[in-house]
């Protein structure tokens, strides 16, 4: 998975949402095993501490469990990762509205601009 | 828990009445961190790391590595790779090989030779006959071969290409240890910020500021490579 | 730990002194050559032969005690106050064992030096070799008639061991000491100053001058009592030129080994101290630029 951080804002932060936008994507599907805090980190190229207290946070968050000797899991539960899906999704297009409307694009203009490119052929590399 | 790295009031003058490479430090690094030590070219930052390895005696105050003075039994548990060259130009890698393990019980043999593998650097070449990248490699392979409770790496990115610099950063990462504190001063702060838990700024010989690098961000909304060139400007 | 040290200063110091012993060994066979085959060839060419020759040998013994001697303590210098100072300094070894490990290797270099001098002296002078084991040399004794041969082969066992022993014994205390020498002058000139060239040599002179002077405290007593009616050292000297040369010299190997001996201990003692003293400033002093 692409690792990518804005370095203005706090790591610990990206590293919870880009995990939870690899699971709710599918990229790290449900009951899939994680790999070991040290080879994340490596991956991401953050501190271990760090990417510990972000997969602490989300096994709060429920999304991901730890079994003591096997390690760290995606959750099972479809409804959970839905639920994410759905609440990522509504910040997603709430950030979108923002940006067309300081273009002062509105209303029916964006619907059907927004239509538009949902109907539009696949873009290549794009996610599924 | 007893910290890796101690100084109260420390101090070190090279002359009888300054300049002052260190001028009143008090700082405690827990063990299980990976700390940068930032700041310009002559702010004290190997100043301090020498004085850690015991190769500098402070002009005042104390340092204390993992509870004892730096000494014999402190030289055993760390591990310092200085920003020079200083291992004898006519030995082989393999030769270095055999002398860290001859003198460090802590030394893992193989670990070292299988990240020379991986870098694909031959065990028979001699130092002097090694670009200088290739030989700060080498350096940094040997360092973290050992399994030492402190690691003292004095500018360990500096003279290398960026390829190389994301394969030292992530041998760091990747040697992470919660009993075992990294220290790695550096100028060249956008690169390994994201690897860092506390971060030092150290300026004149005297420490600037001492948080972490997700604080910085939260509180200045701005990078700590940004806010150290604020700070610092010159 | 001091054997692993050793090893690797071994090594170190092998690198440029053994294949320099090998050369100097060899040229010392190509100058003997140059003797042989000197007046084998046209006489002025013969006379500049035997001029470089000479010249040569000279050198070439020189230069196996002098350049060992250097070469060791520039070795001192490099690993213990420049460049690898740095690699010997974060090594969990102690002080002591450094500088023991490398008084040693020094040692130890430093005497095959010696004797690879006398060996090139052996191969070079033709002859040399005869006259060790069974030559003999004239000896003009003032006051005599004529000079007498004196033969090596006639001078009693005990008397020759006897200064073997004693140029031996001078030549390791010599050892030692010179590189004591070199060691503290090397390691406290940067307690007091920057500039190590010259600090090391003035920390040199000012220890010799100090110790030349209190090594001749232990010699007063036996000048105190100088007269002409009751000095034994008189007595000694006169009996030279009446009793047997030879039985005199026996004699004087017991008032000689105790004059040698102390002057040897002096030194060591003052060796002792600077052995210390090097510790003192490569421990509680360190300060590695």
């Amino acid at each position: 998975m692409d690792w990518d951080f804005d370095d203005q804002r706090p790591i610990y932060a990206q590293l919870v949402e880009q995990v939870e936008r690899a699971v709710v994507s599918g990229i790290w599907p449900p009951g899939s095993r994680l790999p070991g805090v040290r080879e994340l980190a490596s991956e991401a190229g953050v501190n271990p501490n760090t990417m510990q207290r972000a997969l602490a946070a989300l096994e709060q968050g429920g999304l991901v469990y730890a079994q003591r000797t096997a390690g760290r899991f995606v959750t099972e539960d479809e409804a959970l990762i839905a639920d994410k899906r759905r609440s990522l999704a509504g910040s997603l297009a709430a950030d979108f509205v923002g940006n067309m409307r300081a273009l002062g694009v509105n209303g029916d203009e964006l619907c059907r601009l927004v239509r538009a490119a949902a109907e539009a052929p696949k873009a290549a590399g794009a996610p599924p | 828990m007893t910290n890796a790295l101690s100084c109260r009031g420390l101090s070190k003058s090279y002359g009888k009445i300054g300049p002052w490479a260190l001028n009143n430090v008090n700082l405690d690094l827990p063990s299980g961190q990976i700390v940068g030590l930032l700041g310009p070219n002559g702010s004290g930052k190997t100043t301090l790391l020498k004085l850690a390895c015991g190769l500098l005696t402070p002009t005042g105050g104390t340092l204390l590595v993992g509870g004892a003075a730096p000494g014999l039994e402190t030289k055993k548990r760390v591990s310092y790779l200085p920003d020079r060259n200083y291992l004898p130009s006519w030995m082989r890698t393999g030769d270095l090989l055999d002398y860290f393990g001859d003198f460090y019980t802590d030394f893992d043999r193989k670990k070292a030779e299988d990240m020379l593998k991986r870098l694909e650097l031959d065990k028979k070449m001699q130092l002097k006959a090694m670009s200088k990248g290739t030989r700060e490699k080498v350096q940094l392979v040997l360092v973290m071969s050992r399994a030492a409770d402190l690691y003292l790496l004095d500018e360990p990115i500096g003279g290398v290409d960026p390829a190389a610099r994301d394969y030292i950063l992530d041998t760091i990462i990747s040697n992470y240890r919660e009993d075992a504190t990294v220290v790695i001063s550096t100028h060249l702060i956008a690169d390994v910020e994201k690897v860092l838990d506390t971060v030092v700024f150290l300026n004149g010989g005297k420490i600037g500021l001492v948080s972490t690098t997700d604080a910085i961000r939260a509180e200045q909304g701005k990078s700590v490579d940004t806010l150290f060139r604020e700070v610092y400007r010159c | 730990m001091l054997g692993k040290v050793m090893k690797y200063e071994f090594r170190a110091c092998g690198r440029l002194l053994l294949p320099f012993f090998a050369m100097a060994l060899i040229l010392s066979g190509l100058i003997r050559l140059a003797f042989t085959a000197a007046p084998m060839v046209w006489a002025p060419l013969a006379e500049l032969l035997r001029g470089f020759a000479t010249l040569g040998g000279v050198v070439v013994v020189i230069a196996l005690v002098l350049f060992s001697f250097a070469y060791v303590v520039v070795r001192f210098y490099q690993s213990m106050v420049t460049g690898e100072a740095y690699l010997s300094f974060t090594l969990p070894v102690k002080v002591s064992t450094h500088l023991t490990a490398r008084l040693i290797v020094g040692t130890v270099y430093c005497l095959v030096g010696i004797l690879l001098a006398v060996l090139a002296a052996i191969i070079i002078i033709p002859g040399f070799f005869a006259f060790l084991t069974s030559g003999s040399i004239p000896v003009s004794v003032s006051g005599a008639s004529e000079s007498i041969m004196l033969s090596l082969a006639d001078i009693p066992a005990g008397v020759l061991w006897s200064v073997l022993g004693m140029l031996a014994a001078s030549a390791l205390v010599g050892t030692l000491c010179n590189l004591l020498y070199a060691h503290v002058s090397i390691a406290v000139a940067p307690v007091f100053t920057k500039h190590r060239v010259i600090g090391s040599i003035a920390v040199y002179l000012v220890l010799s001058s100090i110790e030349s002077i209190l090594s001749m405290l232990p010699f007063l007593p036996l000048f105190y009592n100088i007269g002409p009616t009751n000095s034994d050292l008189v007595n000694y000297l006169s009996n030279w030129m009446t009793d047997n040369l030879f039985t005199t010299m026996g004699n004087l190997m017991g008032p000689a080994w105790v004059v040698v001996g102390i002057g040897l201990a002096v030194n060591l003692v003052f060796a002792v101290i600077h052995f210390f003293l090097t510790k003192w400033a490569l421990s509680k002093k360190l300060n590695l630029e």
